[in-house]
């Protein structure tokens, strides 16, 4: 836990040779996912597939603390414009950028989004931008459905309604072209293999 | 050991169980190559 984080340097190691240019006082965000830059996967450019990697957060400490030390070379300078709130953000919105970046050109097209967290919300911004057609997002939350409607989305509550059913019904039958399952429950993946057109 | 470290140290030493002293300088402790950050 704690991967998702920003703040200040306020100590360098002595030996930071490779990012002399981090000081004391910088603020900054890191990518959690530590990786060696030496392994087969690594030399490949796939550093997130590392044969060694040590997330923080989970192989290392990570930010539920006061202080996180960090590997230089996973350290990111937020702009002077980014508030560090936001800067805490930005691992998050990379997983979302990347998700929608995976699928392709989506402009016009519905899509399904199963889980309204953080990473969904997310998300709903990112496919956005691409400018899809309309964003379903399904969750059991009422708080969180009601942040997916500020962003512009459709919700649908699977406790008060079947979720596959409406999609297809709104889709006339055919289903949405991509859907995108933020949970990782086996009935979330359900929904979104049978609210996808296949 | 940093300023940073001491400081942190010698506040667990006198509010935190011996465990959480010793992980947390373990987290604390910069190797090569690494920087501290403070969390915001």
């Amino acid at each position: 836990m704690g991967h998702e984080f920003s703040g200040t340097i306020v100590e360098t190691e002595s030996e930071t040779a490779c990012s002399p240019a981090l000081k004391v006082g910088m603020r900054v965000t890191v990518d959690p996912m530590v990786y060696d830059g030496t392994c087969l996967q690594c030399r490949m450019g796939r550093q997130h597939l590392c044969e060694h990697r040590n997330p923080i957060g989970a192989g290392r400490p990570g930010a539920f603390a006061r202080y996180v030390a960090v590997p230089a070379h996973m350290v990111f300078v937020l702009p002077e414009s980014l508030d560090l709130r936001t800067g805490a953000l930005a691992e998050p919105r990379a997983c979302a950028i990347r998700a929608a970046s995976l699928m392709g050109d989506v402009r016009g097209a519905d899509v399904l989004i199963v889980g309204a967290g953080a990473i969904g919300l997310l998300a709903v911004q990112a496919l956005s931008a691409q400018g899809v057609g309309r964003v379903f997002v399904s969750d059991t939350n009422t708080g969180r459905l009601a942040n997916a409607t500020a962003l512009g989305a459709t919700t649908l509550n699977p406790l008060a309604t079947d979720v596959v059913t409406l999609v297809l019904d709104a889709t006339d039958g055919r289903g949405v072209a991509v859907s995108l399952d933020v949970v990782g429950k086996a009935v979330t993946r359900a929904q979104c293999v049978a609210g996808a057109w296949c | 050991m940093s300023d940073v470290v001491g400081a942190e140290m010698r506040a667990l030493v006198w509010t935190g169980p011996r465990e959480a002293v010793v992980q947390t300088l373990q987290a604390l402790e910069l190797a090569a190559g690494e920087v501290l950050v403070e969390v915001a």
